[in-house]
């Protein structure tokens, strides 16, 4: 280290505190936010657990569909992971949707045609019109919808019905996660889901369940009877129906020891797709759904969804800020090191300063403390996870995959769900699906 | 169905207060650091005013032995290491840091002094550079490409060039009597071997000729 790279730390400091500030400012409120929300969910999750869980021992009788399209590799493990399922078979009924599949998933599911399988042929209209033709013909008190790519604990759906203890509670969730998490999009995807296991079940104790997952979710046939069926022009039919349930103010449930599997995209591409079509219609449903937004909605209205929604701009106007001072950076070292002749012996010098910088001021800094905590948090809600749903998959590397990398792909995908929007772009469902195949 | 805000509104108010106490909790502990840091300095400061007598007396010997003065060049990159640390966490203004910029002036002129008396009277090459600047605003860009070149030439030869950065705006006699005895005028501004004032320095190329005396 020389006095002069003690001088160009310090003079770079300098020019930049202003806008430094800004973003520190962002970063803060985000952060104050985060442990307000996070206090708020912990607080609601001791309380629930410290009462009497409610549940009913009725037997109601369930119809599971299950739409497909093109899953000729998938469908016979969600079949039989059905057929499995710890619940009394005069109670319940398997219909098979195939919305005009190209391969042989229709052939497929016939094999297990049976008096508890029915499987129904329809020209291909959508997931949510594939789940209408199966509402329509069955015959259960409660529906549960299932896609064909995943399967499903053997005590999932007893423990899902035992939560409709009484005639508010419309739908159940259970907890979701990720068929064998490897490659690093699918470790990262698996903390994501985990962590999803924490806060849907915080959600439920405030009645603030915004999502109902569409691997697997029950709903009270009723509801459908009443309202209408899936919105077949929905991209995000799962997140508007629930959605619609709490506009007409009714219960969502969740279930966190009864766990459906999915399976993860594991390309670029392919989770791309997928969550450009989530985030599109997350935001398209919100703003229908705007009546939900405050303080008459209790908690939903005043926390959760607020919570959501800044959670996604501030993290946005972060990255992108983050992302541009990088590439600045970028421009003016490039613009430094021709003025010294690309003479690269200086940069083990540099980094050596750096490294030490890092150890001795690290603690000195509250972001580096703030994210240490969120670090913990995130550590937390996770055991909490494994705990609830009996995970087996060990979760130190996708855990620092995730705290890595997590927040510039969700950045990066909310950017370009937000070009869709503002272009008008069409997001649909079916697409995604066939290439992921 | 609307619900009922009020029987959340105590967990809405534990919330606050849970938060607010970890966010102030999160300030007061990277406080705390800082503080031991400060103090880690301020020890550190000790052994500066001790090395400044240690250097008073090699230059008064007149040894021309090298090993001390690359022990003391060491130990002043170190220092100004720690007050880069110290003056981010405090800031620029800071009176500690000043005060420390301060000792530290006067301790790169100490070294200074020995470097022109080594290459005097012990027939030594060593390069010397004075870089005076300010921490105004308008001169961070001329500032951070003139530090990054002498950083660049420094690592030439470490060993033989000595870089001295003073900044002006902190009011240190020392500083301000080496400005009167070059007539530094204006900053940033470099000084190499005593009499070569360079006022913008761009390049490397602008100093590549003084490297020949240490080759």
């Amino acid at each position: 280290m020389s006095i002069s790279t003690f001088l160009k730390e310090k003079n770079c400091q300098g020019r930049e505190s202003e806008i430094l500030n800004f973003y520190h400012i962002l970063t803060y409120i985000l952060v104050y936010l985060g442990l307000f929300a996070t206090s708020f969910y912990l607080l609601s999750l001791f309380s629930y657990y410290r009462k009497p869980r409610k549940t009913t021992d009725k037997k109601f009788s369930v119809s599971i569909i299950v739409p497909a399209f093109n899953e000729e590799k998938t469908i016979s493990k969600t079949l039989q992971s059905l057929l499995e399922l710890d619940y009394p078979k005069d109670r319940m009924e398997i219909i098979v949707v195939d919305d005009g599949s190209t391969d042989s998933t229709y052939s497929q599911a016939k094999r297990f045609e049976s008096n508890i399988v029915r499987v129904i042929r329809k020209d291909n209209g959508g997931k949510g019109s594939a789940l209408n033709a199966g509402i329509k013909v069955a015959k259960g008190e409660l529906i549960a919808s299932m896609d064909a790519d995943s399967f499903v604990q053997k005590d999932a759906l007893k423990k899902m019905v035992a939560l409709f203890y009484n005639d508010s509670v419309m739908s159940v969730a259970p907890s979701v996660g990720i068929i064998e998490p490897k490659g690093i999009l699918r470790r990262i995807q698996h903390i994501e889901y985990a962590m999803g296991v924490f806060l849907r079940k915080s959600f439920s104790t405030l009645n603030a369940i915004h999502v109902t997952p569409g691997a697997f979710s029950l709903y009270r046939k009723i509801f459908f009877d009443k309202y209408g069926g899936y919105d077949e022009h929905n991209i995000t039919e799962d997140l508007e129906i629930a959605l619609r349930i709490q506009s007409k103010g009714y219960v969502i449930e969740n279930a966190e020891d009864a766990v459906a599997y999915t399976r993860g995209p594991r390309y670029f591409r392919e989770l791309m797709i997928q969550r450009r079509r989530w985030y599109t219609g997350l935001a398209r449903n919100l703003w229908r759904y705007k009546s939900l937004f405050g303080p008459s909605r209790g908690p939903l209205g005043t926390l959760v969804l607020p919570a959501a929604v800044i959670a996604i701009v501030l993290p946005m106007i972060l990255v992108i800020y983050q992302v541009i001072k990088n590439l600045d950076d970028i421009r003016r070292n490039i613009i430094l090191l021709q003025s010294i002749d690309f003479r690269f012996k200086d940069l083990w010098e540099y980094n050596s300063y750096i490294f030490e910088q890092i150890i001795l001021s690290s603690l000195s800094y509250p972001l580096f403390l703030m994210s240490l905590l969120f670090l913990a948090l995130l550590a937390g809600y996770l055991i909490f996870a494994k705990r609830i749903t009996g995970f087996k998959e060990r979760w130190q590397l996708n855990f620092v995959l995730f705290f890595l990398l997590y927040y510039f792909l969700f950045v990066f995908w909310w950017i370009v769900s937000t070009a869709y929007l503002i272009f008008n772009k069409k997001v649909i469902w079916r697409k995604e699906k066939h290439e992921a195949g | 169905m609307k619900q009922d805000n009020s029987i959340y509104l105590r967990r809405y108010i534990y919330s606050f207060f849970i938060a607010t106490f970890l966010f102030i909790l999160v300030f007061a502990i990277a406080d705390s650091f800082t503080h031991i840091s400060y103090e880690r300095n301020a020890r550190e400061s000790e052994v500066i005013r001790s090395y400044i007598t240690d250097l008073n007396g090699y230059f008064k010997e007149q040894s021309c032995s090298d090993q001390l003065i690359f022990d003391a060049s060491l130990k002043l990159d170190n220092v100004g290491n720690r007050i880069d640390l110290l003056e981010k966490r405090f800031g620029k203004s800071d009176q500690r840091v000043v005060t420390q910029k301060k000792q530290y002036a006067e301790l790169q002129h100490t070294h200074y002094l020995i470097i022109q008396r080594l290459n005097k009277y012990c027939g030594a090459k060593f390069i010397t550079v004075l870089y005076f600047y300010t921490q105004a605003k308008e001169e961070s860009d001329a500032n951070e490409q003139a530090s990054f070149i002498l950083n660049a030439f420094k690592q030439e030869s470490p060993e033989r060039i000595m870089i001295y950065a003073f900044d002006s705006s902190i009011g240190s006699g020392i500083v301000g009597n080496l400005k009167t005895w070059y007539n530094i005028t204006s900053t940033p501004s470099v000084l190499v071997n005593q009499e070569n004032k360079i006022d913008k320095l761009t390049h490397i190329s602008q100093l590549d000729p003084f490297l020949k005396e240490v080759r």
